[in-house]
């Protein structure tokens, strides 16, 4: 059954949560900090209680904890307001929420985020595999990084919370975008590794050419993979991106996989956007 | 010793490497060897290499991927690859030669050679480029005095202007321009960069859309947790003078008390986009503000279902993949979707939750939909099948790639007499088949005419139409639009075809006027227009306008629906004939 976690929620909350899912899901109240088990919680439900800069960093902190999975965060706020609400999103929040909204819109706005994401189909994993090989093998051969592959989800949302992407342009028979996207302290191993340099000597300029190598080395060599076949593509300039939350220019209404890849007991992920002209029609 | 310039040799051979090392090593070039990729790369971040010799075969890669890795890179491509492979291994020249590699040599070969050959592509590249970076410099923006070679002081603008910054023309971010002067601007953005990197910068004017090129002059962030400050210098050419000129004015502006001029690049978020489009200025025409009240009242509404819509996107509701949102009414909102079952494209229609939560709409919608599903019809979108998923009631419908009248309409202002007619006969006779099953669709309005883009009519939204019974609480919010509905509709009354008819005839009136029949400010004003008020015949509006049109749709509008068409048939028939005449030169009663 789908566990929900009631983070920091007072019995006003508690009590309307439970009315409105109770009979989807079962509810597990718990306090900031405590841990939570990853794999079976569905959905983390906070009640605003401190000043916006905390609930915030609150939100960047469990968001980060969630190591990509696709978790939705929902902020519960005694009452709407865009400008606070803006900052919460922008933290990570997938939702915010006032306690006075109407409860049937509650209702259904929470069973949608509950509905899980998207899994490939098989001919959808046909083209992932060089994916998450290549991944795989590049990180091994440029930056001595053992790394797993752990899932694959498709995702239509712009946002994925990390602090560092690397970004490349995908066009021809196929078009698309790939994307790198970690959090800077696993970026700053693997590149001081890739680059031959001491963690300390990372600075921005290694960052950024390595976050740009990266994604290239990473479809360029996925692009042989597809010499001759529908997913043909070639490839733009790497474009890196930084900041928390940032969004990533796929092409809009795309379907987006996204690829965790665990190194150690970090992650992170390669998000595929791959599209051939004329599929569909 | 003054180094003359560094070479990047990579070669398993060591006593060739040794060899090479000294031999250049006499005429003060510094060589650096590295067998790998790794290695190379390395190397090359650390160094201002000037030329790159290369083996076919790297530890981790071959000597061809390397080289076009390295061809492909915007911060190296400059740096000449001279392929040096030897004799015993030679591999392929052309190849090499096609991916960019500026020489091939063989080796052993004398050392004179080596030298004239590999100095002939050298490209000496400036120390300072390839130092380790500096400490980031201080931020532009706050600072007084900027650098002294950043050209004059930045003029800081009051409110940043919103435009987009692209490294390739291809993937575009948002960015921020908050500073700026005759060479340079300062901008704000999470696209990242470092010093020498090209840039492209996006200004969508209402005059055009002018695009800058420069390159990165200097690039300042505190933690990756945050956008970084660049200062691009731009090139100088005529986007850049036309855009320097209006930041000045702009500033100036802002200096003198004005307030800050619209931004004209902030993009509506998607959704917004999706629900209320804003009428274009240009088209406008007189009294369409009830439009726009409702416009407004739609958006306010929205907000908790937009973000039930939104919850959805990248989901799965039985075979249907949720892709995107395509707009929102008030009795849900449509998303696109694809059927992996039957591959195909659809179109969902989620029912809102103000209407879904009621056990009686629920019941009455699935009745609707099974009878509006026996339609089948070229002009009537098809329904597929209705779901409940997950406590979401939807239904899937027959995905049309085209526009809706009611964009059309924004888009031409007004329709032009053939093409309009083509649309409204078509309806017509979809309408009548509709007529023959006894259906009413009681919302008939611009919004749910659409036109594919083989120029089909497709007439949506049957079957949800009972709804309209289902008025929400709060009055001031509205169900439909008032602009288009029968007297008859407004009173509560029964309704039969003939109320459907009184809504064609005010949709079409608005599609060929340019303008609906009734507006005011109020919507209870237009809703008593419909109900007392006669319409302005369209010649009058417009004295281009057939008066067999004009009296067509009057006729089609009566208050009484014992003074109107009678079938929808008469209607199609009657136009049909206008149509061929004024095709056919003889404009009839066009100029009686
Ligand atoms: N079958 C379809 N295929 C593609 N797009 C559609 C389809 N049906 C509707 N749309 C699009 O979705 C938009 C929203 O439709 P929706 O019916 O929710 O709103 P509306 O027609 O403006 O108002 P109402 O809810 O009163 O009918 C339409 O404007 C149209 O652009
Ligand atoms: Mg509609």
């Amino acid at each position: 059954m789908n566990q929900i976690v009631l983070m920091d929620c007072g019995s006003v909350v508690s009590k309307t949560i439970t009315g409105l899912l109770s009979d989807a899901c079962t509810l597990r109240n718990q306090n900031f900090g405590d841990s939570f088990d990853l794999h079976q919680t569905r959905m983390i439900l906070m009640e605003a209680t401190d000043p916006i800069e905390a609930v915030a960093a609150k939100v960047i902190k469990i968001r980060k904890s969630c190591c990509f999975r696709p978790i939705p965060i929902i902020v519960i706020k005694a009452e709407d307001n865009i400008e606070s609400s803006e900052i919460l999103l922008g933290a990570g929040a997938t939702e915010v929420l006032a306690l006075d909204a109407p409860p049937a819109a509650c209702r259904q706005i929470l069973q949608g985020h509950l509905i899980p994401n998207r899994k490939p189909l098989d001919k959808e994993m046909a083209y992932l595999t060089p994916f998450i090989e290549n991944t795989i093998t590049v990180l091994s051969k440029m930056a001595f990084v053992e790394t797993t592959f752990r899932e694959v989800f498709f995702s239509n949302d712009l946002k994925i919370f990390g602090e560092i992407s690397g970004i490349i342009g995908l066009s021809g028979t196929s078009e698309g975008t790939v994307a790198i996207t970690f959090y800077w302290d696993l970026a700053r191993k693997i590149i001081a590794n890739m680059m031959n340099v001491p963690m300390d000597k990372i600075n921005a300029e290694y960052i950024h050419d390595g976050a740009g190598e990266l994604i290239n080395m990473i479809s360029g060599s996925t692009k042989k993979r597809f010499k001759g076949t529908p997913f043909h593509f070639d490839l733009s300039l790497p474009t890196v991106v930084v900041g928390s939350g940032h969004q990533l220019g796929h092409p809009e209404g795309a379907s987006i996989a996204v690829l965790i890849f665990d190194v150690g007991s970090e992650s992170f992920i390669l998000q595929v956007c791959l599209k051939p002209k004329n599929h569909g029609d | 010793m003054t180094v003359r310039g560094h070479i990047l040799l990579i070669n398993k051979n060591s006593s060739f490497c040794a060899k090479a090392i000294s031999v250049f090593q006499k005429i003060n070039y510094l060589v650096h060897t590295a067998t790998s990729m790794r290695e190379a790369l390395s190397t090359l971040s650390k160094h201002p290499v000037g030329v790159i010799l290369c083996e076919n075969e790297l530890d981790d890669i071959s000597g061809y991927d390397f080289l076009s890795f390295i061809k492909n890179d915007p911060l190296r491509e400059a740096i000449p690859v001279i392929f040096l492979v030897s004799i015993n291994n030679q591999g392929r020249a052309f190849r090499a030669f096609s991916l960019g590699a500026a020489d091939y040599l063989v080796y052993p070969l004398s050392s004179k050679i080596l030298i004239s050959r590999i100095l002939e592509v050298f490209k000496p590249i400036a120390e300072e480029k390839a130092q380790d970076p500096p400490e980031p410099p201080p931020p532009i923006v706050a600072e007084p005095a900027p650098p002294a070679d950043s050209g004059p002081p930045m003029q800081v603008l009051a409110a940043p202007v919103n435009v987009d910054i692209s490294r390739d023309g291809v993937l575009w971010m948002p960015c921020k321009i908050k500073a700026f002067n005759a060479q340079s601007i300062a901008v704000e953005t999470a696209l990242f960069g470092k010093k020498g990197v090209s840039l492209i910068i996006r200004f969508k004017k209402p005059e055009g859309i002018f695009v800058l090129y420069g390159r990165i002059h200097a690039i300042t962030f505190k933690d990756f947790q945050k956008p970084s400050d660049i200062d691009i210098a731009l090139e100088e050419n005529d986007a850049w003078r036309h855009i320097s000129q209006w930041l000045q004015h702009t500033a100036q502006q802002t200096a003198a008390g004005a307030p800050p001029s619209p931004d004209q690049n902030q993009a509506a978020g998607p959704e917004l986009a999706a629900t209320v489009a804003l009428p274009d200025a240009k088209h406008e025409t007189t009294g369409i503000s009830a439009q726009e009240l409702q416009e407004k009242a739609e958006r306010k509404k929205s907000s908790y279902d937009i973000r039930f819509y939104n919850s959805i996107i990248g989901k799965q509701l039985d075979n249907y993949r949720v892709i995107s949102l395509i707009g929102a009414g008030s009795m849900g909102g449509v998303l696109q979707g694809w059927d992996v079952a039957l591959e195909r494209e659809v179109a969902l229609k989620i029912i809102s939750f103000e209407l879904s939560s009621k056990e009686e709409f629920r019941e009455m919608f699935i009745k609707e939909a099974r009878v509006v599903s026996k339609l089948n019809h070229p002009n009537i979108a098809m329904i597929y099948n209705i779901g409940l998923s997950n406590d979401i009631l939807y239904y899937a419908m027959e995905f049309i790639d085209g526009v809706t009248l009611k964009e059309v309409i924004r888009a031409e202002g007004k329709l032009n007499a053939l093409k309009g007619l083509a649309i409204l006969i078509a309806t017509c006779k979809a309408m009548d088949e509709v007529y023959q099953h006894g259906i009413v669709h009681r919302d008939l309005k611009p919004a749910n005419i659409m036109i594919n883009h083989a120029e089909v009519v497709k007439i949506v939204d049957f079957g949800v139409a009972h709804s309209k019974q289902y008025k929400p609480a709060n009055q001031n919010k509205m169900v439909g639009t008032p602009l288009y509905m029968s007297p008859e509709q407004i009173a509560g009354l029964t309704l039969d075809h003939r109320s459907d008819m009184y809504s064609l005839g005010a949709t079409f009136y608005h599609a060929f006027c340019g303008t609906p029949p009734f507006s005011a400010d109020e919507i209870k004003e237009i809703l008593n227009q419909h109900l007392n008020s006669s319409v302005t015949p369209l010649t009058t509006v417009d004295p281009k306008i057939s008066p067999v049109l004009s009296n067509v749709i009057e006729k089609m509008m009566a208050k009484d629906p014992n003074h109107r068409y009678q079938t929808f048939k008469e209607i199609a028939q009657e136009l049909t004939l206008l149509r061929s005449r004024l095709i056919s030169g003889d404009a009839g009663g066009k100029a009686a």
